[in-house]
């Protein structure tokens, strides 16, 4: 289980240094009197500005001073602004990411290699067969992989692939090549559920069965979009119209899954 | 003094409110002399303090979270920043209803392109002893704005916020980057 910690930010209270402009108090009266007929006046001092402020030291002074003919009060103060903006709504937004590698996957136990040996092919060797069937393949050799688990995370191909279109016989006698062969061509073909490719979106699955034909060179590609299932593969070495040289018959396909 | 309440002592502004009297004994009325005998006379003073706090509630700034390779399970903690001198609600929401696929949010074949994960949150408040506001939610639910209350407190200080992705099922998560944005938001309530 991963564990990630994230400090994400600041109280308000840690912003920025720097009192602003304070909230000042500057406010004292003095009196001018008795005066005749309108009495004693109690002048108000002080408020914002410089002005201002100039006249409220100066009544400050006289409210601190015993020995004034006049009499004054006066009230200097301040409190800190605000520290930062105090916001009615605030918000914070957080972006969460993470990824998925790609993978493919196409299960064949503890090795990637497997070698399939169809043992003895079966020819008609008998003197009684009749001479268009001797030496002559009884019947196609098949031969079926199946694994529970292939498919890849993203778009991907699917490449049936061999180094030479037909098992190879390595005997080096003579042969009529009207008569004989010294080959056997065989085909291969996937069947496994796939999808579309490169789509965007999700879709249906699609059936798909890509065949490698019998004889044919290059190899087989097919696209598709993430897909995982089973998978078959039918190699099928059909049945030929003329004899077979005798010897040991051998080849290699492959079968590979690569995201794109 | 904000009712209710303990005033926090930290240089934020005004001073709190309150009401002051001072009594000043000044020797300026005439005194009254009777037969040898004076009475003293007093004048009186009364001075009025006041201010004002003003409704402050703020987040810290939220942050990028990478949860790396997403097998499901992954936890991500984040202690967010958070103040709020009056009673407030708390509003979550998600863009993607969890961590979506950027470009194959939907998925593709069978494999799924949104990731959803649990959210929980724990407020410490005041109201006035000290409690803690906690709610839970799923990131599909969170695709419309949910939000909590507390209910007359205020907060403590801080917040914390926990992530928890859940177990990717079926054939699992299509390849590629996901993302997800959630914002955190606070109102007063007073």
């Amino acid at each position: 289980m991963k564990i990630v910690s994230l400090l994400a930010g600041v109280a308000a209270v840690a912003l920025t240094a720097g009192v602003a402009s304070a909230q000042d108090i500057n406010r004292g009266q003095f009196t001018l009197g008795p005066l005749p007929i309108i009495g004693t006046q109690h002048i108000d001092v002080g408020g914002p500005g410089a002005g201002n402020l100039i006249a409220g030291l100066a009544n400050n002074a006289t409210a601190q001073n015993g020995n004034s003919s006049i009499s004054a009060w006066h009230a200097f103060g301040n409190a800190a602004s605000d520290v930062g903006t105090a916001a009615n709504n605030d918000s914070a937004t957080f972006t969460i990411q993470g990824t998925i590698s790609t993978d493919c996957a196409y299960y064949s136990g503890d090795n990637t290699t497997e070698t399939f040996n169809f043992g003895t092919i079966g020819i008609y060797a008998s003197d009684n067969t009749g001479p268009n069937s001797a030496f002559e393949m009884v019947d196609d050799a098949e031969l079926t992989i199946n694994t529970n688990l292939a498919g890849c995370n993203s778009n991907n191909s699917v490449t049936i692939s061999r180094t030479s279109a037909d098992l190879q016989n390595p005997n080096t006698s003579g042969f009529d090549n009207t008569v004989f062969r010294d080959t056997l061509p065989y085909s291969v073909t996937a069947r496994y559920t796939g999808s579309d490719f490169n789509t965007g979106v999700g879709g249906a699955p699609v059936a798909r069965t890509q065949t490698l034909a019998a004889g044919a060179a290059g190899s087989s590609v097919q696209q598709n979009g993430a897909w995982r299932s089973p998978m078959a593969l039918d190699v099928v070495i059909p049945q030929q119209p003329l004899a077979i040289l005798a010897g040991t018959y051998s080849g290699s396909f492959s079968i590979t899954l690569q995201t794109i | 003094m904000q009712s209710g309440y303990k005033a926090r002592g930290r240089r934020s502004g005004m001073t709190a409110a309150l009401t002051a009297v001072a009594c000043c004994a000044f020797a300026g009325a005439a005194s009254a002399h009777t037969d040898g005998a004076s009475v003293a006379t007093f004048s009186k003073l009364e001075i009025a303090l006041d201010g004002r706090i003003p409704a402050r509630c703020e987040l810290g700034r939220g942050g990028r979270i990478d949860l790396g390779e997403l097998t499901g399970g992954e936890t991500a903690t984040a202690n967010l920043g958070f103040e709020c001198n009056v009673p407030f609600e708390l509003s979550f929401q998600s863009s993607r209803g969890g961590l979506a696929h950027d470009t194959a949010p939907n998925g593709q074949g069978p494999y799924a392109g949104t990731l959803g994960y649990s959210l929980d949150i724990r407020v410490p408040t005041l109201n006035p002893t000290p409690r803690a506001l906690q709610a839970s939610f799923n990131s599909r639910a969170l695709t419309s704005r949910k939000s909590i209350s507390s209910d007359g407190a205020i907060a403590a200080g801080g917040a914390r916020l926990q992530l928890v992705t859940e177990t990717p099922t079926g054939a699992g998560l299509l390849a590629g980057k996901y993302s997800e944005t959630l914002t955190v938001t606070v109102t007063p309530r007073f």
